[in-house]
């Protein structure tokens, strides 16, 4: 497999059971993501496109198919190993931010490099320049509670980042937002994909988030019936 | 399987780096919800109030008591002959008695100490006998401490040779007075008869049957000379100390000075009292016993509830990499600062209570003075702190409220991250 692919998806399905009938989510997707991507997964409702963001940051397991992020084969992974992964690899944006409420922004931010490891002066110094570079250290003393939902959007971004993480997932990162906000808010992960490299995954059924991806990969019924890979940079 | 930059340290790390930002989160989520924080924090504290102030008023009770078995008659610490404990016999005697007296006296917490020898005899006046308790003293000395020669019913304590002291049961069976003789009769340490008269100066009344039935009180000069001991033998060293807390520890002191021979602590001297006292404190640890458990299904209660509302955090913190015993472990220290806190609210309480109360006495009900002077007791409670019910209450809750996050907090490890975050929507 080439260096350059993040993330592989081959014949991948996922079957939830709902009130005992089956409902198939995924249906033997395949597809690939280049690394340095801004890739958009879109599609209606009930799609799957969450649930393929799910598959392959280990959150979900899939019923067939296998994936791989950064050369390492979910499948062969117990919990333990997938949290490991999650933590080291991956960053995650989430629709309603899920800050942790006790917290200030920095040390949101700080608490992830916390598991990690990272000493207190190295994580204080990078936390405090990632707040910077997203333009919100005025923001490191406030709870989110204190703070509206973009500005804790752009936490939960400097949050998922932060580890330097091969991949970003975000899970629908505009549905709370204003459209003004979510213009904001895709400048700034169009910024952190071209100035520093961050491949991006986006879940989303919003036209402005589809219209700031590189590449829109469209689902329906669990099934890819649209894959733009012209736009790829 | 995992490359590796996934190093197999990863686990350690995160326990490593994460754990002082997951005590200070731990704290700062105590707060999120005050009025249950305080609500079960409150039960916590009164479980080991209860405990700790019930515990402290019975061990004022139960100083009293043995204070006053002490002070009659059994002092809180004895020493004796090896054998004479389990067997008494007459010729079971501590040698060079008053040099032993004097060199216990010297130690530190000794409040007073005095020589006793004793036996069994057959005591008359006029046509009437009965067996009797012998036991020689020295007067002087006993009048300093000892409470059995102010409990006169009649006539006074012994003051010379010649003199007996006698229970009011045994003074009214033999149909004695104050002035009349009494007839000693009793096997001596050769196997010879020993034999004394003694006229009575005072007639005893303490209430306890089996005392008063029993007892007869000579000068131990006297006792010496009948019995054929020599001046410097007795029976048993008697010691008095400061109180009941410290006597135990003036008895291992007094142990490493009488080497060779036998020393009792109030515990051996007074076994009924112990079981007594075990008895009741059994009886105030099962209510605390059935409070914490109660008090643990609260805060199982909370704890289920907390985890039901924080379901998606939890979900957030599985999906960004935190491992499920990491939760559990924050859960665990929600747990400990809540018990920090309901054990602080609660010893402090006891402490002030049983201080205040320490100083000031618990007044006994009204009408009952009586009843209470009959049994030598004081009419205020003093009650003394308890650290044993204070580690036993702190121990409880802290398993409690352990157990208590155990239950919910087990089913993080089953949580899925997809269905916890779906839960906030």
């Amino acid at each position: 497999m080439s260096s350059d692919i993040v993330v592989s998806c081959k014949g991948v399905s996922r079957t939830y059971q709902e009130e005992s009938v089956p409902v198939h989510a995924l249906r033997g997707v395949d597809f690939e993501f280049a690394r340095g991507e801004f890739v958009s997964i879109a599609g209606p409702s009930g799609s799957g496109k969450s649930t393929l963001l799910n598959v392959i940051g280990g959150l979900d397991r899939p019923d067939a198919g296998t994936i791989t992020v950064d050369g390492v084969e979910l499948n062969g992974l117990n919990e333990t190993e997938l949290s490991d992964l999650r933590l080291h690899k991956m960053g995650f944006v989430f629709q309603s931010y899920n800050l942790i409420p006790v917290l200030s922004a920095l040390e949101n931010v700080e608490f992830i490099m916390q598991l990690q490891g990272v000493g207190p002066a190295e994580r204080a110094e990078r936390a405090m320049s990632m707040l910077d570079s997203l333009d919100i250290v005025d923001l490191a003393d406030r709870r989110p509670g204190d703070m509206s939902g973009g500005q804790q959007q752009r936490v939960a971004i400097a949050r998922s980042i932060v580890t330097n993480p091969v991949l970003l997932l975000a899970d629908e990162p505009s549905a709370n937002l204003d459209s003004a906000t979510t213009e904001d808010l895709l400048q700034l992960l169009r910024r952190l994909n071209e100035e520093r490299g961050v491949s991006i995954l986006t879940a989303t059924h919003d036209p402005i988030v589809m219209s700031y991806a590189q590449r829109q990969v469209n689902l329906r019924d669990g099934a890819i019936v649209e894959d733009s890979a012209a736009k790829v940079a | 399987m995992v490359e590796a930059t996934l190093d197999v340290t990863v686990g350690r790390q995160q326990r490593r780096g994460g754990a002082h930002g997951i005590v200070a989160i731990a704290w700062r989520n105590l707060w999120r919800n005050r009025r249950r924080t305080w609500l079960m924090a409150s039960g916590i504290g009164f479980a080991v109030w209860m405990l700790v102030f019930a515990q402290s008023v019975q061990m004022g009770t139960f100083n009293v008591m043995v204070d006053n078995g002490a002070r009659m008659s059994l002092g809180h610490v004895q020493v004796q002959h090896p054998d004479y404990h389990d067997n008494p016999r007459l010729e079971d005697l501590l040698s060079d008695a008053p040099a032993l007296r004097k060199s216990i006296e010297s130690l530190d917490g000794v409040v007073a100490a005095s020589l006793r020898a004793q036996s069994f005899a057959l005591v008359s006046a006029e046509e009437r006998s009965f067996g009797a308790q012998i036991m020689g003293v020295e007067a002087d000395r006993e009048a300093k401490w000892s409470t059995l020669p102010t409990m006169i019913a009649d006539g006074r304590y012994l003051s010379g040779p010649g003199e007996a002291y006698v229970g009011a049961v045994l003074a009214r069976n033999l149909g004695l007075r104050v002035g009349d003789e009494l007839v000693m009769l009793g096997t001596a340490k050769q196997g010879g008869v020993a034999a004394a008269v003694a006229r009575v100066v005072g007639i005893f009344d303490t209430g306890m049957v089996d005392v008063d039935r029993a007892l007869v009180q000579i000068p131990i000069a006297d006792f010496q000379d009948a019995w054929s001991l020599e001046v410097d033998e007795a029976h048993t060293l008697v010691v008095l100390a400061e109180g009941v807390e410290s006597s135990l520890e003036l008895a291992e002191e007094v142990a490493e000075t009488a080497v060779g021979l036998n020393t009792l602590n109030w515990h051996v001297l007074m076994p009924e009292m112990v079981q007594f006292i075990e008895l009741k404190a059994v009886g105030v640890q099962l209510i605390f016993v059935l409070i914490a458990i109660i008090v643990t299904f609260s805060v199982i209660n909370a704890f289920m509830m907390t985890v039901f509302e924080r379901t998606p955090e939890f979900g957030m913190l599985k999906a960004i990499g935190m491992r499920p015993g990491a939760i559990l472990v924050q859960l665990q220290l929600e747990a400990i600062w809540l018990w920090a806190l309901g054990i602080s609210v609660g010893i402090g309480a006891a402490v002030l209570l049983v201080g205040a109360l320490g100083i000031s006495g618990i007044p006994l009900p009204a009408g009952t003075e009586e009843i209470l002077r009959g049994m030598n007791m004081p009419n205020r409670l003093y009650p003394g702190y308890s650290w044993e019910a204070t580690w036993i209450g702190v121990i409880t809750m802290f398993v409690g409220t352990q157990v208590a996050v155990l239950v919910p907090g087990l089913r993080l490890r089953r949580l899925r991250c997809v269905e916890a975050l779906r839960a906030q929507e």
